[in-house]
């Protein structure tokens, strides 16, 4: 049983490790864009002023590693 | 994915997508977290008289959990990347599913014959959202205001 939550969860972290690598790619993307956009007599890799929205991935960072926590405290709790 | 600007090429408005297609991903994942999280009550508060199928129960409902979980922030992460971009010269639409598909359809204002938006229903009146229809060109969904998108795209053609 132990096996299979530390399988569940590895899964898990490692979903979210890929997730968060894709998803600041993309800002990063998008971010290059917009500032291309804004600034064209500019070069691109000055530009800080594209507010990118973090937010949200910190909170599914937050709430994973909670749910992970949770998954072994409700398993241990049920076993003691 | 490669952005070729033309000389002169500004940026004149980012058009978001409504709100409302988060709703159906949003009460899927309520329900099937609902669902795992009943399972796991039950195998907290049941008696442990089958523990091989109470561990059973216990690991799918942490399998569905974490699948819905994973599924909803994938499909937040890829719509929050979506974008519907006018320029001076054109419509640039993005969208993006990470991991499975990132597409990007552009069309110049010279070679566009007709825009029109489109909100049918009760649903896209009362909460002001629709499609915007170029022809030839993409046809978005779920556009916020596509009204006054297509107004500005009008003025951006000189058509009005």
């Amino acid at each position: 049983m132990l096996i299979g939550i530390l399988i569940v969860d590895g899964l898990s972290l490692l979903i979210m490790i890929f997730m968060v690598i894709a998803t600041r790619r993309t800002f990063a993307k998008r971010r290059y864009l917009f500032c291309k956009l804004r600034h064209q007599d500019h070069s691109p890799e000055d530009c800080t002023d594209v507010p990118i929205d973090k937010g949200p991935l910190k909170t599914y960072l937050f709430l994973n590693l909670l749910l992970i926590f949770l998954s072994f405290f409700v398993y241990y709790s049920i076993s003691i | 994915m490669v952005f070729n600007f033309e000389k002169e090429e500004k940026l004149v408005r980012i058009v978001g997508e409504h709100w409302m297609k988060y709703v159906g991903p949003l009460v899927i994942t309520l329900l099937f977290t609902a669902g795992s999280a009943a399972l796991i009550v039950f195998y907290y508060f049941s008696p442990v008289s089958f523990p091989l199928f109470m561990n059973g129960v216990y690991l799918f409902a942490l399998v569905l959990f974490f699948f819905v979980y994973h599924w909803f922030f994938l499909f937040l992460f890829s719509d929050a990347n979506s974008q519907i971009i006018l320029t001076t010269r054109r419509v640039i639409y993005i969208h993006h599913t990470l991991f499975f598909d990132e597409t990007m359809e552009e069309i110049a204002y010279k070679e566009v014959k007709s825009v029109r938006a489109e909100t049918k229903g009760l649903l896209h009146n009362v909460l002001k959202y629709g499609n915007v229809i170029f022809e030839p060109g993409p046809h978005i969904i779920m556009v916020s205001h596509p009204n006054s998108m297509v107004k500005d795209v009008e003025q951006l053609m000189g058509m009005s």
